[in-house]
């Protein structure tokens, strides 16, 4: 099982209506590892991580995960199979409280294992404070927590992480990176991260990949990735 | 002398008698006033209830929503003539307009989710079709119910005990809607896929499913509100029309939320119209309704709800 992929990704372009953002984007994922993809802005990453849980459509290519070729499958269904998706910008229901939020997010894991508030609570303790307050309301910081535990309720076997960085402080930051590398070592969810922040992909990322034009160009091992001068060298580019 | 102190004595006694007359009318009066305004919310909240629904949950203007209405009263009429006790007979209305609503969903609605004008055009056309066709299969008419509980003096008035179940059966209606929407795993999913479709469907929800549900919880409120009416009304082919104006100036003036938007409309517009029927007639409470309408629109462009959840923020 352990030598089997998670992830197979294999000749995918696709983009939004006339334009094609993905030019052929290939690479893989093992169980339980995390693994960045770096680039500049505009590059496609959060395009191919709208493919990846089937929002957006690819125009040709295909998708394996757990073996099972899901390159047609529409998104709720890729959820079921196991894909947490944690986009740019959280997206949370800002209408509904925290409660609410991690109920929706229960739905993913429906028939598979029920829900564990527990392990969810102890990560991030302040979603148990805030229960019932509504998610408009929560800090950046709190709101990019609500989401990542949105995704892990329904016991996502990979998370797709885009960008959880984006307008959040420094010193939160750290404590993401944290959390998610705590969840990865205790429940073995693998973790695709789409980052420009140096600090996170170096502290957070176990591999990597960089993306050009709708391209992997390169792939980066765990020496490489580890160093700041490499990232630093490829986000620059 | 004689004569003044009699007249005296004879005009005090029926000023007495004026006064004890003026408190024991006091009561009626005051029931009166809170029947009219109870007729006319309860007829506002039942008659806008689907088109909140669907309005609100999904953005899809439904000018369908009076044949739904209609056929909720035709398979109530039906069913309470075959023997149905009336309760049962209105759910079954419900149903089928619900029944109904989902088919339609599937066929038509779902094909126009992105394009809201498109799907004002085909359900005004849905419309013309459900209430020709009706015409030519039924007839210009059916043979309707009568309506049940009879009547209640107060004071020197008799009332309709059916309409004060008509009040009680709105009130009960928004408090189901509530608890709906508010206190089950649908309602909370519901919720989260109007607010966010794409993230719903991310997350493993159904979302066409939930829609065609929404659509159909809509067009079986629809039904409810035929069937509560069906035993007041003349059974014809355009009754759904009646339900119409009221409806869609409740659901205008409220905004997009049922509970922040129409529920408080329907009351203030029941103050309006039931002040405005009960001083100056029918004619004059329509007319005060539009002309809330209007100012409504200019002033609150989002509605009620628009307007009160700036407050709660």
């Amino acid at each position: 099982m352990s030598d089997a992929s998670l992830l197979d990704v294999d000749g995918v372009c696709g983009g939004y209506g006339g334009e094609q953002v993905l030019q052929g984007v290939a690479f893989n994922m093992k169980p339980g590892e995390i693994v960045a993809i770096i680039g500049r802005n505009g590059v496609g990453k959060s395009t191919l991580m709208r493919t990846l849980t089937g929002l957006l459509a690819p125009s040709a290519g295909s998708i394996r995960f757990n073996g099972v070729d899901m390159t047609r499958e529409p998104a709720n269904v890729r959820a079921l199979r196991g894909i947490g998706y944690i986009p740019q910008g959280r997206d949370v229901f800002p209408d509904l409280t925290v409660r609410e939020n991690l109920l929706v997010g229960e739905v993913a894991g429906q028939g598979r294992e029920p829900p564990d508030y527990d392990t969810i609570y102890r990560f991030f303790p302040i979603l148990k404070e805030r229960e019932r307050q509504r998610a408009g309301t929560l800090s950046g910081g709190q709101q990019q927590q609500l989401a990542i535990a949105r995704a892990m309720i329904g016991h996502p076997s990979l998370m797709l992480l885009d960008e959880p960085s984006e307008g959040i402080q420094p010193s939160i930051i750290k404590d993401i990176s944290r959390n998610v590398r705590e969840l990865n070592a205790q429940t073995g969810v693998a973790v695709l991260l789409v980052e420009q922040n140096l600090d996170l992909i170096v502290s957070m990322a176990q591999r990597g990949y960089v993306m050009e034009k709708g391209r992997i160009v390169a792939s980066l091992g765990p020496d490489e990735i580890r160093s700041r001068e490499a990232v630093r060298a490829y986000l620059t580019i | 002398m004689r004569t003044f102190g009699r007249g005296f004595v004879l005009a005090r006694a029926l000023s007495s008698a004026e006064q004890g007359a003026r408190r024991v009318e006091l009561f009626p009066a005051i029931f009166s006033i809170f029947y009219q305004f109870g007729d006319a919310f309860a007829f506002l909240v039942i008659s806008c209830a689907g088109l909140a629904v669907i309005f609100g949950m999904m953005g899809i203007i439904n000018l369908a929503h009076g044949e739904f209405i209609m056929c909720g009263a035709y398979v109530t009429a039906a069913s309470a003539r075959a023997g149905l006790p009336l309760p049962l007979a209105i759910a079954c209305g419900a149903v089928a307009a619900g029944v109904v609503g989902m088919a339609l969903e599937r066929a038509v609605i779902r094909h126009l989710y992105h394009r809201p004008l498109d799907s004002i055009i085909a359900t005004w056309g849905v419309s013309l079709i459900a209430t020709q066709g009706v015409l030519i299969m039924l007839g210009p008419t059916m043979q309707g119910i009568g309506t049940p509980l009879g009547s209640t003096l107060v004071g020197e008035r008799s009332y309709s005990v059916y309409r004060i179940v008509l009040f009680a059966s709105a009130v009960g209606l928004l408090v189901g809607l509530y608890v709906l929407f508010y206190r089950t795993r649908f309602g909370v999913i519901a919720r989260a896929t109007i607010q966010r479709p794409a993230m719903a469907r991310a997350l493993g929800v159904d979302t066409r499913r939930v829609y065609g549900l929404t659509f159909g919880l809509g067009a079986g409120l629809a039904g409810l509100a035929g069937g509560l009416y069906a035993p007041t009304m003349t059974m014809v082919p355009t009754m759904g029309a009646t339900f119409i104006v009221e409806s869609f100036v409740t659901v205008v003036v409220g905004g997009a939320d049922i509970f922040l938007g129409a529920a408080p409309a329907a009351a203030i517009l029941a103050v309006i119209r039931a002040a405005l029927t009960a001083w100056y007639g029918q004619l004059f409470g329509q007319i005060g309704l539009l002309v809330a309408v209007i100012v409504v629109i200019r002033v609150m462009p989002g509605g009620l709800s628009a307007f009160l959840k700036r407050w709660q923020r």
